[in-house]
Order: structure tokens, then sequence, then C-alpha cells
């Protein structure tokens, strides 16, 4: 806040992260300005920042504009644009640094740990990811995936219906509220394609296995099969071992 | 002492579809329904009514009117009063005017305490109403709060993610908290409670009513604007592997070596 107040920007851009996206509505609330949430594209036309995010689905794209107010800010969602380079004061970035040692907090105590995540960025980093849906059913079939994915060289990933179910640890929760993952090619076990799932992978080669033909996977999917996991997984990892 | 439980009526995701052909969202005259973290939220509020007997529990929704049997089946679960806050002045709100019309309402509602609200909509996805509330009020901000384990006049105890998993912290009040979900079990509605809620009403407030300034509600106290929206183009569904579970299968592995080869 103090920082925007003294350098007046005409945008402000934070990551959509569980940080960024709790932060950046205080700020703009404070600054009495717009704020779009989870960008995957941004653009200037003659100051106006673009600003395309997913609405109402994964089909539709918004232009969301903030005519009136500045500074004008979004939060940008990881990894939709590959990592810029700043070199300190070369002409196109000035890099800023500032004290901040006297800020803290009073109002909140920690009392205690209770779960550490390890860093999830393997999953981010992951090039081949298989990951699984509440379609899995059963810890039988999600142990199957796992070696499945030894065997090939993935990494697991699930969806937050299965975290929530208990079924499998948080880190492994790719999403809206967990990671977002680019790998080169994505396999869907069970998992019915929702948008708050499906925005965080961002991938042209998704392939799909799932009992329901009308799944909405199947319409994001390259590849798709229809067929139960029950069976389908003890067959595939039969071979895969061949 | 209140609590108060922001809820939003959001249509059934389930009934609508994108018609690709003609590019428009089909909402198919979509029920609506009280968005899903929501009740997360509500059952947090519960939760501290059933350690603080004494603890008032509120609904507060900003809504078309029509809204409002949606908001009174809320009366089932338990909570004490339900709000709707309703005016033409509202419509259009994007979520710096729709926290600031919340405010207002909680303003009116008085010595809250506590503020719960789900941490996104299932519709508009961007998480910005609590924090914004949190600013607005000048309370503090306990953000991704999975369950309450303390809380008594002054403090409160929450499990709370944040990028290095879980922890467990303490705050003093007033908060406003937003809810993730959990594999807390949310409660059923209550016999008793729909019964006694046959004589309740839900309060519908107006603009005037919670002394609101409409300059800063609706379209006019929106700072975003919606420029466009398409659908995306060139998503075609990909190719469905047939035959039975064998040949599926093998067809698959085929795909998988294919792919791995290149």
């Amino acid at each position: 806040m103090e920082m925007i107040r003294k350098y007046k920007p005409g945008v402000v851009l934070l990551g959509s992260t569980l940080y960024g996206r709790t932060i950046a509505p205080w700020i703009a609330s404070a600054l009495k300005t717009g704020l779009t949430a989870d960008c995957i594209w941004l653009d200037m036309n003659e100051g106006t920042l673009i600003q395309v995010r997913p609405a109402f689905g994964d089909n539709i794209e918004a232009e969301i504009i903030c005519p009136r107010r500045k500074p004008q800010m979004a939060t940008v969602r990881p990894h939709v644009f590959p990592l810029a380079e700043c070199r300190d004061n070369d002409g196109t970035c000035k890099l800023v640094r500032y004290d901040v040692t006297n800020f803290k907090t009073d109002f909140l105590t920690l009392l205690d740990r209770i779960k550490v995540l390890e860093n999830s960025q393997s999953l981010e980093k992951a090039q081949i990811i298989f990951a699984v849906g509440r379609g899995i059913k059963s810890k039988k079939n999600l142990d199957m995936v796992f070696e499945l994915a030894v065997l090939y060289g993935a990494q697991v990933g699930a969806t937050r219906a299965l975290v929530d179910m208990g079924m499998i640890d948080r880190k492994y929760q790719i999403g809206q509220t967990g990671v977002t993952v680019k790998p080169k090619l994505y396999i869907a076990f069970g998992i019915s394609g929702c948008i708050q799932h499906m925005s965080g992978v961002l991938c042209n080669e998704i392939w799909a296995v799932n009992n329901d033909e009308n799944a909405q996977i199947f319409k994001k999917a390259t590849l798709g099969c229809v067929a139960d996991i029950n069976v389908f997984l003890p067959l595939l990892l039969n071979k895969m071992k061949e | 002492m209140n609590i108060v439980v922001c809820v939003k009526p959001v249509p059934d995701r389930e009934k609508m579809y994108v018609d690709k052909e003609k590019g428009v969202l089909v909402r198919n005259g979509a029920d609506m329904v009280i968005n899903e973290l929501d009740y997360y939220a509500l059952e947090l509020g519960l939760r501290c009514k059933d350690m603080q007997k004494d603890f008032n529990v509120l609904v507060l929704s900003m809504a078309n009117h029509n809204c409002i049997n949606l908001i009174r089946s809320l009366y089932g679960y338990g909570v004490d009063d339900a709000v709707l806050l309703s005016d033409k002045a509202f419509q259009g709100s994007d979520t710096l005017a729709t926290s600031y019309v919340l405010s207002c309402g909680i303003r009116k509602i008085g010595e809250c305490k506590i503020i719960l609200c789900g941490c996104e909509s299932s519709d508009g996805c961007t998480a910005q109403v609590g924090p914004n509330l949190a600013q607005r009020l000048g309370m503090k901000l306990l953000a991704n709060v999975l369950s309450i384990q303390y809380v008594d006049e002054k403090k409160i105890q929450v499990q709370q993610i944040d990028y290095q998993g879980i922890k467990i912290v303490e705050a003093s009040l007033p908060v406003v908290i937003t809810a993730v979900s959990s594999e807390l079990k949310i409660r059923t509605k209550k016999i008793k409670f729909i019964l006694e809620a046959q004589n309740k009403d839900v309060s519908v407030w107006n603009a005037q009513d919670i002394h609101a300034d409409c300059a800063q509600c609706g379209l006019s106290g929106s700072a975003t604007q919606v420029k466009s929206m398409h659908v995306k183009v060139g998503i075609q569904t990909g190719v469905m592997i047939d035959g039975d579970q064998e040949e599926k299968v093998e067809q698959f592995i085929s795909y998988l070596k294919k792919w791995k080869g290149m």
C-alpha cells in the first residue's frame, strides 16, 4: 500500500496464488479500485489494461477493463507467461528495493503447524501428470495409478474432491485452490472436468479415461476412453508391466 | 454477540452449459442454489454457536428478491436470523460494490465480531469479497480456514491453510473468516428448526434501510467492466478409443508408447 501510494503505478499485478488472492483484494478495496482475478492473458491498449480471464466455465473468456480508476489491478495465474528476466536498470525495468523490516502483525499468534507440505514444485514442473478424481473410487485403484506413474515416469495429481474425501494428501491438489500445472501430457483418470480443476491445467495434450461418456472432460480431451476404471486400471497396469 | 455468515445464491452449475455452435451460455432457467463453499462458512458459524450458546448466528445475502425462499430455507440449519439485501440499485455490482453493500448491511446489524463467508463463489470465482469486507470493516482477515477449534468473546483459534501446509493460529476478534472446503461434516436441516422457521421472516433491507450511497452500489459503484465475452474457438472433441475393454487398453498403451517415442 505504501509503495503504491508512493510510486503511483498505472497497473499493479500480483500472482494468483493462495497469498496473492488474499492480499490483492484487500489492497484493491483500500484503494477503491477494480481487481480482476486469475487472468490468463494481459494486453495494453493506450494505457488501458485488457484483462482476460475464464468465466462461467472453461469455454468462455471474458475481457475485463477498469476504465475509470487507478491503479488497474489484476492477479495473474502462475505460469501462463514465461518467466521474464529482470536486469536492474537496463532501460526496460527498474528494480526497487523496499525496506519492510518495520512491518509486522500483532493480532495473530501461531500456535502450531500440524501439517507441512512438501514442496509442490515437483508437480508444477512435471512433464507428464497422471491425475485422479472422484471416479477413481477406491484406494486400491489409487495405488495402481501411483504404480503406473512410476512405470511411465509421471507425477500424480488430484482434484479437490478427492483431497476433501481424505483419499489423497492436499499437496497433490491441482486447480483453483491447488497448484497450476503445465505438463506436456496430462492424463485424467475418473475426473469429470469441472472448471475449478481444469483451470489449473494448462496443457494441450489431455487424455481422459472415465466411465461416463457425457463427462465434461471429454470435451477438452484430445484422446478419450470410456471405460470402467475398476477394470481398465488393472488391465493397463498388467500390460504395462509386460 | 453476532456472527454474520454471508451467503450468495448462484445458478446451479450442473444445469448450465455452453452451446458451442451458437457461442452462448445456456442457463436453461437454472435454479439458484447457495454457493457450495458458503455452506462451509455456515457450518463454521454454527459450530461457534455450539461452543458459545449465547452467540447469535445471522445469514446475510445480497440478491434478487426472488431468492427470499432460498434464504429462508437456511433457518432449517438453526440460524437465528436471516437478512436479504435487495434493491435495484445493487444490480450489476462487481466485487468492490458488493462488499460495500454487504458492509453497510453488517454495520446495520451491529455487534458483529465474526464475519464468515465462503472463500469464493462458484460463478464468479474471484475470492475477493472476504478480503474486501475485512478491509472495509477494519477487521482482521483469516483466509482459507478449515475449522474452528475454540472461540470466545475475545479470541478465536482456527486451522488455516497457507502455502506451507496447515497451521493453527489464534487471533483476537473481530475477524473476517473465509472458509474453504474441508473434511468438515456439514450438518443437515432439523425438523425442529424447519417448523420454527414457519414463524420467522427474512428481513429485507433496501439501499435506504442500510444507508448505502447508491453511487457506490451496482454498476455505478463498480470499478471493473466486462468489455466482451467470447466462446473459445478451436476446441474440438478429440479421438475416442473404441472396442471392448481389452482392445481399449491395448490402444491406450499404443498411444502411450507413441507419445513417449515422440
